[in-house]
């Protein structure tokens, strides 16, 4: 009796598990479909040439890895735009998860005004993505012609970023010239790296709100300071989600419009005329995505502790 | 030890005090960033071209018009182009909310075999760019055969889905439309913490799993959904590449905002004075992007409750 009693619990949990196949059934199909199908295609195409027939459809010749050589070889910008796009990638990185992990800090917090604080914070979410930046920036080009700053915040940053550089060069005239650079630059690129941070400050956010307040009771208890707190607390159980947002920001950095490799690729892919030269970039280009991607899980992914 | 303990007030009084004036002056000096280009724009929308040349005006225009708006409406051919982006954006948006929470939710409450790989997919669709499946997507759509099955049944010939809202739909039905992993990353995580007795208690009474999902889980995951809406909503909203990509007749609100630069040359082709026409350009180009940002930016007032809310709610359950 216990025997058929344990069979038929058995059952049902498999009948459960089952049905988690089911959900994610739609996800498999167009992984396979749009996802999987169309990179073997893409990587096919990379070694082969394309020619697309009037009635729809395509012709295709083998062509081996004439393109391949052709980007390393031949193209005089895509080695340069892809070491530009490399250094700014690790540039940019730190300086997002520093702020995007500050801000989130701060909004976390209770205060009076929070809720405006966190509608602004999110706004560039919401609004400053993709073509609006584009708008934005001709509006610079218009601004530095006529010599007004019309499109302020972009030239208001300057005059912060040179008093900074004084600043600097008072304080630490013992610091590493590069540490100046560095910090110049960030400061000097405030506004791009505010409005890339919107998505990691709420990733960030959401994970703050998973420590339980229990947890720092109870260490404020036994006389913890709040640096005390940040360090053995906050910190360590925000891992995962760091990691989560420097692959984020290393993707959409590498993915970003503004990036000269991928708006390369995209001249070639659109146009229609060179798609296995395009194919090939892009393979070139996402294998090193690839790359660092995984050298960042890996050297991190170690060090993260993950808390359940 | 009275003395002690009154610095010591004094003391953790002062820090706290010091720790909101820094708070304040982050979060202002923040906020001035992020607001300002928005207040520029408005301003400008609002100037004649007299004014922006004008050094003494800031701001506040001296010659106050409304006529810029009308304008940019023309150029942008602002009522189509807004219910075309608008029908685009809640179709595919709804679509991703449900299919992402479903696949979440699989991902979430089940145990199943290959679980952890399956779910690498998902980070695996994360990662992948869009620009290196663009191409062949395009081709496969342009001439969509199923793995050849379709030419079986009409003689040969693939259907042709571009130029149409069927690649849209494709897309997000199957949950693997732009940014779509971390949709799913994210229904996964509210999922996850929801207690298991609700779900076996309605088995027990009876219902099936997809009752479970449809009348206990997804009311409770309201929250998760509207971010997931609202993201994709602003996503496709912005987005001006796959809509030209897939449907290059459709009139999209981003699409017209690309193009009024070179309307405008055209336009303005004959006329002299190119620097006047550079100011009048760039004051068309503020008046349109407010009002291509204007309903985004409606939409998020209206659902900035919960979607506050459903970061918070992910985060307790993470």
């Amino acid at each position: 009796m216990a025997k058929r009693y344990k069979h038929k619990h058995k059952k049902l949990t498999l009948d459960k598990n089952r049905a988690g196949y089911i959900f994610i059934a739609p996800f498999l199909a167009g992984f396979t479909l749009f996802m999987l199908v169309p990179l073997a295609q893409s990587l096919f195409f990379s070694f082969n040439e394309i020619t697309i027939l009037a009635g729809g459809g395509y012709a295709t010749a083998y062509a081996g890895i004439k393109f391949y050589q052709r980007a390393f070889s031949v193209d005089p910008l895509f080695r340069v735009q892809l070491s530009q796009a490399l250094q700014m990638v690790f540039t940019e990185l730190p300086v997002v998860l520093a702020f995007s992990f500050f801000s989130a800090l701060i909004l976390s917090k209770n205060f009076r005004g929070r809720t405006a604080a966190r509608v602004i914070f999110f706004l560039p979410v919401i609004v400053s993505v993709g073509i609006i930046a584009s708008v934005e920036n001709s509006n610079t080009l218009f601004a530095m012609m006529v010599n007004r700053d019309v499109a302020g915040a972009v030239d208001a940053m300057k005059p912060a970023a040179s008093s900074m550089q004084f600043v600097i060069s008072l304080l630490g005239s013992r610091l590493p010239e590069w540490l100046t650079a560095y910090v110049v630059n960030a400061v000097d690129r405030l506004y791009d790296i505010i409005i890339v941070s919107g998505i990691q400050t709420v990733i960030f956010l959401s994970g703050l709100n998973t420590i339980p307040p229990s947890i720092y009771e109870s260490s404020d208890m036994e006389g913890a300071t709040a640096w005390e707190n940040f360090c053995k607390i906050t910190f360590p159980i925000m891992g995962p989600y760091i990691l989560l947002n420097a692959m984020y920001t290393i993707i959409d950095s590498f993915t970003n419009l503004s990036n000269a490799v991928v708006a390369s690729i995209r001249r070639y892919i659109v146009g229609f005329t060179e798609f296995s030269y395009g194919s090939a970039l892009s393979w070139i280009y996402f294998s090193i995505v690839f790359l660092v991607i995984g050298l960042v899980a890996l050297i991190f992914g170690k060090k993260v502790f993950y808390y359940e | 030890m009275n003395n002690t303990c009154g610095a010591y007030v004094l003391k953790k009084r002062l820090a706290t005090a010091a720790g909101a004036l820094f708070r304040f002056i982050f979060i202002f000096g923040v906020a001035y960033i992020i607001l300002e280009p928005l207040f520029t724009k408005l301003s400008m929308s609002l100037m004649t071209q007299v004014d922006l040349y004008d050094k003494s005006v800031k701001f506040i225009p001296k010659h106050f018009t409304l006529n810029n708006f009308g304008d940019a409406i023309r150029f942008l051919d602002y009522w189509p182009a807004l219910f075309n982006t608008t029908a685009l954006c809640v179709l595919s948006g709804v679509l991703q909310a449900v299919s992402c929470a479903a696949v979440g939710y699989g991902f979430g409450f089940f145990e199943f075999k290959g679980k952890r790989i399956l779910f690498a997919l998902v980070i695996v669709t994360m990662v992948v760019p869009p620009q290196l499946i663009l191409t062949p997507l395009y081709l496969n759509f342009q001439n969509f055969t199923l793995f050849g099955l379709i030419p079986l049944f009409n003689g040969g010939k693939g259907v042709r889905l571009i130029e149409s809202f069927v690649p849209f739909v494709a897309l997000s039905i199957t949950a693997v439309g732009s940014r779509n992993g971390l949709y799913i990353f994210l229904a996964r995580q509210s999922f996850r913490g929801m207690p298991k007795e609700i779900s076996e208690s309605a088995a027990i009474d009876g219902a099936g799993p997809f009752r479970v999902f449809w009348r206990v889980m997804l009311p409770g995951a309201l929250p998760v959904m509207t971010a997931i809406f609202l993201f994709s909503f602003v996503w496709q909203w912005n987005d001006s590449f796959y809509s030209f990509l897939f449907y290059s007749d459709l009139k999209t609100v981003a699409r017209m905002l690309t193009t009024i630069a070179h309307q405008f040359t055209m336009m303005t082709s004959q006329s002299s004075a190119v620097a006047t026409n550079l100011g009048y350009l760039s004051i068309m180009q503020a008046t349109s992007a407010l009002l291509a940002i204007l309903p985004p930016a409606l939409l998020y007032a209206v659902f900035q409750k919960r979607f506050i809310q459903s970061i918070e709610r992910t985060g307790i359950v993470g």
